[in-house]
């Protein structure tokens, strides 16, 4: 036997795999976000129903996440605190939702939900129909507050991408020369609240 | 304002994901391929390559992505690989300690990783039907954790069973007479990755053994050893190493040098060519380093210790290794002190290395023996192939039933008491996906016996514990998770005479 060896000492690393699950997609699922409580959110495909957004944690089943109205969603970030939000969607209509494990799915009104930081501040954008077209124009919303506009770098439509914890915000924006031609990048810098 | 044009070295480029210290990933063309790649102002671009083929050496499936970074820099995303003459996308992980490594799938062909945590979760989709691409992908979640078959931590004269974890970094003990919690002992922290462990005896007189940990560190990719004392006396050494190699493996190989100190040999890569290295050193005070380079050529895959087959009296190692001209499969077998007595054991050529396992001397020439587990592309048949590791290879080989798919092999000793050595496999069997194991004689009659495991749970690895009652009756363990993410351990005696046990970790 091997000199000095008083047990059997097999250790294997293993790559465990878990498998969370399905809500019936026809194809792939689309994954948006996992905080470090290892909850993930996103959504899944199913014929007849459309894009359905879903949140899963350890410990839990995968809930569907869904709006009164609308046949389809996904649910597009989580922050460290388990707060979900996302957007149902039918047509040319979206709304923003938000979810916790205990208080469950609740309507945030219109608009297209984008990032949620630690501080429960929303990052979204609104469908708005100017002179015959639409546009988008990018908010914050701290909880349980008004909606702060971010405005634009002059071309009507500004398209946020993602807000960190300490506020700050990137994403796109048309300018007043570019109306119709690409999108220029910003960093909004002032903290939002 | 955007400021900098990041490729690797083309005019095509795209950036998927930013953490938090500015380091970008994405992909980029390079040389006819699209390869993953990060790029970060101290570091510049870095080609995360992609995976290698499944057999080692086929060339073909030029494409890899980076779709998310997390805060410490490890990297996730697809990448294609080779199976046969076909190419499959499969998810990686990327750090700068260990490389890119494939995430493997639910049984299916495909997945991706689409977001890692700073915890180091990953998550993302698989196939879950190896022959059915039409079932659709679930959801699925990726994380490392090894399972220790530990001696007597709590001194109750029954041995306990250990899980290290990266989330958290821990180790924790269940006893192995309750299966109750006995302690979770901080591990290592959040910077380093752990590659492997081995026990080692007692070397601080508290009667109980000490747990070495081989890691890399996330930051710079430099290799250490935490050994930990499992005792009520806490407390941690850190063994450093040079930088510029990748950690692939340690083991121990009980006192070699006759000093009374225990030692512990590490397999690394070393980055700048992929040669494989193993260092043998005291676990304790004075290194006393031995150093033995795999031959040129081979892709370094797995080490293990050896009980003495030269019968020189020096324990011994082999390291698995595969040629990166034609994949062929190599065990270098040599003593771990003094003259090392190499010898290079070559396997049948066109086959998978999946693991390697040392084993007793099952055909009684006074040889112990290598169990090498392979699939074979040609006709996806699993092989496990039986050979001495000093003198006459006296070579037998043990088809894997068709319709299992086996993971791991390990040596079980002589469970059925007939005097023959006896290997198991662990395997997912493809039309229910359950978990078994399968266990033959490495000689003569195979009587070959399988065990089940639970249904609905996920394989994941497999050792051989130590017997809560110490006595000599053989029993192994697969490592499992359940759909809600929670770890388990379920052992079987490998005689099947006794029911199984779960032990269950914290979640």
């Amino acid at each position: 036997m091997l000199s000095g060896l008083a047990v059997a000492v097999p250790v294997l690393g293993a790559n465990l795999i878990t498998d969370i699950g399905t809500l019936n997609s026809t194809r792939a699922p689309r994954i948006f976000d996992a905080n470090n409580q290892n909850r993930v959110v996103g959504s899944f495909f199913r014929s007849g129903d459309g894009e359905i957004g879903f949140t899963w944690a350890p410990g839990e089943e995968m809930v569907p996440l869904t709006l009164p109205g609308f046949a389809n969603s996904y649910a597009i970030a989580v922050n460290e605190r388990g707060r979900v939000v996302g957007t149902a969607y039918q047509g040319t209509s979206e709304r923003m939702f938000s979810w916790t494990s205990s208080g469950g799915i609740v309507d945030l009104g219109d608009g297209q939900a984008i990032d949620i930081n630690v501080s429960g501040v929303i990052l979204g954008s609104n469908r708005v129909a100017v002179n015959g077209s639409f546009q988008r124009q990018a908010f914050v919303q701290p909880t349980g507050q008004a909606r702060i506009p971010i405005g634009d770098l002059g071309g009507g439509s500004s398209f946020p991408q993602a807000l960190s914890d300490n506020g700050h915000v990137v994403g796109a924006s048309l300018t007043e020369n570019q109306q119709q031609g690409r999108r220029v990048r910003f960093r909004e810098t002032r903290p939002a609240c | 304002m955007l400021t900098t044009a990041i490729t690797l070295g083309t005019q095509n480029s795209s950036a998927e994901d930013v953490n938090e210290a500015g380091q970008l990933v994405g992909y980029s063309t390079v040389t006819g391929e699209e390869h993953a790649m990060s790029w970060s102002v101290s570091e510049g671009v870095t080609d995360l390559g992609r995976l290698p083929p499944e057999d080692g050496f086929s060339p073909g499936c030029a494409f890899s992505r980076a779709h998310t970074v997390n805060a410490s820099g490890r990297v996730a995303g697809e990448s294609q690989i080779v199976k046969g003459n076909l190419c499959f996308h499969h998810g990686f992980m990327w750090t700068r300690a260990g490389g890119m490594v494939n995430l493997g799938t639910l049984e299916g062909g495909v997945s991706i990783a689409d977001r890692v945590n700073d915890k180091g979760r990953v998550f993302g989709w698989s196939h879950i039907d190896p022959n059915n691409l039409s079932i659709l992908p679930h959801v699925t979640m990726w994380q490392t954790a090894f399972v220790i078959a530990l001696p007597d931590i709590d001194l109750d004269g029954t041995p306990d069973i250990g899980l290290l974890r990266e989330d958290p970094s821990q180790l924790e003990i269940l006893s192995g007479a309750t299966r109750g919690l006995l302690t979770q002992l901080p591990f290592l922290g959040s910077a380093y990755i752990p590659v492997g462990a081995a026990t080692i005896p007692d070397s601080d007189g508290d009667g109980i053994a000490e747990l070495a940990v081989l890691a890399g560190r996330i930051s710079d990719s430099r290799m250490l050893i935490q050994i930990r004392n499992l005792g009520a006396t806490p407390g941690t050494r850190n063994i450093r190493f040079a930088e510029g190699h990748t950690p692939l493996g340690i083991a121990a190989v009980g006192d070699p040098d006759g000093n009374g100190i225990p030692d512990l040999a590490v397999l690394s890569s070393r980055r700048s060519d992929g040669r494989g290295l193993v260092e043998i050193r005291n676990a304790f005070g004075s290194a006393s380093t031995r150093e033995f380079w795999v031959r040129t050529g081979q892709q370094p895959r797995k080490l293990v210790a050896v009980d003495d087959a030269d019968q020189n009296g020096v324990a011994e190692i082999a390291v698995m290794s595969t040629r990166n001209a034609d994949g062929r499969i190599a065990v270098e077998v040599l003593n771990a002190a003094g003259a090392p007595n190499p010898r290079s054991i070559w396997f049948s050529g066109g086959r998978t290395a999946i693991d390697l396992a040392a084993m007793g001397d099952a055909d009684e020439d006074g040889s112990t023996e290598l169990a090498l587990l392979t699939r074979r592309p040609a006709d996806n048949r699993y092989i496990v192939e039986v050979r001495n590791a000093f003198g006459a290879p006296n070579t037998r080989s043990f088809g894997i039933r068709q319709g299992y798919r086996p993971l791991s092999v390990l040596s079980v000793g002589d469970a059925d008491g007939d005097t023959v050595p006896e290997f198991a496999t662990l395997s997912h069997r493809d039309y229910d996906a359950r978990a078994l194991f399968e266990v033959q004689n490495a000689a003569g009659p195979k009587n070959y016996r399988t065990l089940g495991l639970a249904a609905r749970l996920r394989a994941g690895e497999l050792i051989l514990l130590n017997r809560p009652d110490n006595s000599a009756v053989y029993e192994v363990l697969a490592l499992m998770t359940r759909s809600n993410g929670r770890i388990l351990g379920q052992s079987r005696s490998v005689s099947g005479a006794e029911p199984s046990r779960i032990y269950s970790f914290s979640q």
